[in-house]
């Protein structure tokens, strides 16, 4: 287990961090005098029940061990374990996730154009990327890596149209970094279909134009989101 | 907003200076752990718009020249994410889940007594 990135994982939810008996613990209280307790470890075991009773389970002190009680809460811990590894990774990411408001509005969208188009003038490839990485969250569009190409282009395709393996994504947008070129293909697009991948070929080569380019990829892509937002509440 | 409600949870005082004269001076005080005066003055509106999240106290011993300058995290005076933090939130999350998997070890399974024979061992 990666310590340094669970512990970023960990930091965006509300735990407290806690070092007890040498165990690195992200407790958050639960109830009365249930917690939650993460004991930050190669297991990533998730337990409810007190800071105490994990520090006595995962690093008892001697004198702990002539009880039989605490011997048998050593030798299973069934009873206060809730989770463990991916299990765990998944509880606390669906934990954080909850925390996010990820509604939005068209002013909310309005800023994001409003930040895009700023990034597009001053040429700022961080701030394109940027932009264009927080446009394809709420897409929900996917990276696209094709070997065919000859110059680092980054591609990011729409949902799958049926939502068939091999079947045509639509739009592809395309963002060449090096000339700060963004463009955005409207017909749906096929790694699988010859003439698509032609397509894309003249397009690197600046021997076809896509449908939209510049900021009008990112009008696009705020109306796009906002189609689907009223789509979801009708 | 009243004292007590800014009294953090735990005082963490993680700079001390010597209190200089070109500070701004406090808006209130308190006895704090019952020996030392503690004074406070809330953030500036150009300091929240930066997103500081600190309120700044002078506490004092009491003996007059022993001002110690301290500055604590107040957890109520962070505002909510805007809508961009939130999605950009949502990504970070989405990168370390998918990096954390992928570097995870699944513990072995319970050995159930019974070693499970490759396609090949089988014939027909």
């Amino acid at each position: 287990l990666d310590k340094a990135l669970a512990r970023e994982l960990l930091e965006m939810r509300d735990f407290e961090h806690r070092e007890v008996s040498g165990l690195q613990l992200y407790v958050r209280l639960l109830e009365s005098d249930m917690m939650e307790v993460v004991v930050l470890d190669n297991e990533l075991a998730v337990y409810h029940t007190s800071v105490e009773d994990v520090a006595l389970r995962r690093s008892p002190h001697w004198q702990e061990m002539f009880s039989v009680k605490n011997i048998r809460k050593i030798m299973n811990d069934q009873d206060v374990i809730v989770s463990k590894g991916k299990e765990t990774l998944e509880r606390l990411y669906a934990n954080a996730l909850a925390l996010l408001d990820l509604s939005y509005t068209r002013d909310d969208l309005t800023l994001l154009v409003k930040d895009a188009r700023s990034a597009l003038e001053r040429k700022s490839v961080g701030e394109i990327q940027e932009s264009l990485d927080l446009f394809v969250e709420l897409l929900d569009f996917e990276p696209l890596h094709l070997d065919v190409l000859e110059r680092n282009v980054q591609m990011y395709a729409g949902p799958k149209l049926d939502g068939r393996a091999g079947s045509a994504f639509e739009p592809l947008i395309l963002f060449e970094e090096q000339n700060r070129a963004l463009g955005l293909r409207k017909e749906p697009f096929s790694p699988q279909r010859d003439v698509d991948l032609a397509w894309v070929i003249q397009y690197c080569r600046g021997k076809t134009r896509a449908d939209l380019e510049g900021m009008e990829v990112f009008e696009f892509l705020a109306e796009l989101a906002m189609k689907r937002t009223q789509d979801v509440q009708a | 907003m009243a004292w007590p409600e800014l009294v953090p949870k735990e005082l963490n005082l993680f700079s001390i200076h010597e209190l200089g004269g070109e500070r701004q001076p406090p808006k209130g005080f308190a006895i704090f752990n019952k020996t030392a005066v503690l004074a406070w003055r809330f953030p500036s509106e150009s300091e929240t718009q930066q997103g500081s999240k600190f309120v700044y106290g002078w506490a004092s011993t009491g003996r007059g020249q022993d001002i110690v300058y301290a500055e604590w995290l107040v957890a109520k005076e962070t505002a909510p994410m805007s809508f961009k933090e939130n999605v950009r939130a949502k990504i970070k999350l989405d990168r370390l889940l998918h990096k954390l998997v992928s570097t995870i070890r699944e513990p072995p399974r319970e050995n159930d007594g019974w070693t499970r024979p490759s396609p090949g061992n089988f014939s027909r």
